[in-house]
């Protein structure tokens, strides 16, 4: 306890100093920002979401001619929730046509 | 690492997991003062029973008083603090880096798209492959190496049957659901190698899937990455 105690105060008191600042942040570190559509604890709906949000982005890109690079958002999003068994799923349902959701 | 003999807790690698081991030790005082008190009190109202009848008699203000309060006090330095710890563990579901543990029968295997993509299995190390100073049913052949002073996001999930991902210096586990993807936070602000193991029966093999973790500084851990 009192090690646990000593550890506390230790770490309060470096906390801020060592923490990777916001530049390094911003340059390294690129994932999924919190959603408060899916404030839950299971983020299987969220990655489920921005999967969509990807295809349905570049569909409607693709139909108006535009470029489709800020669909890349949405893209980095998934990637970065869903495993990757699950996106090879969605992708062959998607192929078969039996996609949950209209894209 | 538990090793044999050990009677408290591992020492806690982050603030939240410190945190639970000193309320646990504070918990654990209060138990052993009430406990040592009833059965001291117990005793002495077996021996001196043939004066009860005092009570009877007389009103004792004061002493009615201290055993309504006393009591309440008690609650309330237990829970206050306990609470106090309940919403400081509740884990946000933002981080600067998400790494998924995919649990399968019978190994885990990890995943991150965040930077450099990587995606491998880590398996126990058998008892024949096995080098100097290693663990033995603990010592994995890919162990998942995190940056510490970060604020991971971990999110776990299964394949096939229940699995649960724990790591007891960070005072954490979580279960791994098939169609769920269960999410929680991982600080360490230590550099070190951490063990788990798979906490949710999940088969004959249950007892040979190991969690190691390792967790360096953010420089290292982008070089690890750029090198896997
Ligand atoms: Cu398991």
């Amino acid at each position: 306890m009192g090690a646990s105690i000593y550890f506390i105060l230790v770490s309060v008191l470096n906390y801020s100093v060592k923490m990777a600042s916001m530049e390094e942040r911003i340059k390294y570190f690129r994932t999924t920002p919190f959603d408060p559509r899916f404030p839950q604890c299971n983020q299987a709906r969220h990655c489920f979401q921005d999967y969509l949000d990807f295809h349905r982005c570049e569909k409607v890109m693709t139909e108006k001619g535009k470029d489709a690079a800020p669909c890349q958002w949405f893209k980095m999003c998934y990637e970065s929730l869903c495993p990757s068994e699950w996106k090879d799923r969605f992708d062959s349902w998607r192929e078969e046509g039996i996609f949950a959701a209209k894209i | 690492m538990t090793t044999y003999s050990r009677m408290q807790f591992l020492d806690g690698a982050n603030i939240t997991s410190s945190g639970m081991i000193i309320f646990h030790d504070f918990a654990f005082s209060i138990l052993m003062f009430i406990l040592t008190f009833v059965i001291f009190m117990s005793f002495i109202s077996l021996s001196t029973y043939k004066h009860m009848r005092l009570f009877k008699e007389y009103s004792f203000n004061m002493l009615e008083m201290i055993w309504t309060l006393f009591p309440a006090l008690v609650l309330l330095a237990l829970g206050v603090p306990s609470f106090l710890m309940m919403y400081f563990l509740e884990g946000e579901l933002k981080g600067d880096l998400t790494v998924k543990a995919v649990g399968h029968q019978w190994f885990w295997s990890y995943e991150g798209n965040d930077l450099v993509s990587f995606d491998f299995d880590s398996y126990m190390k058998l008892d024949d492959s096995l080098s100097m100073g290693d663990n033995r049913v603990l010592e994995v052949d890919n162990s998942l190496v995190l940056p510490m002073m970060t604020k991971i996001r971990m999110i776990i999930t299964s394949t096939d049957v229940l699995h649960s991902w724990a790591l007891p210096s960070m005072c954490l586990k979580m279960d791994a659901i098939p169609g769920r993807l269960n999410t929680m936070n991982i600080i360490s602000l230590y550099p070190g190698s951490f063990y788990g193991q798979c906490s949710e029966i999940c088969g004959i093999n249950h007892s040979f899937m190991p969690i190691h973790v390792e967790f360096v500084g953010w420089k290292d851990y982008i070089k690890n990455l750029t090198s896997m």
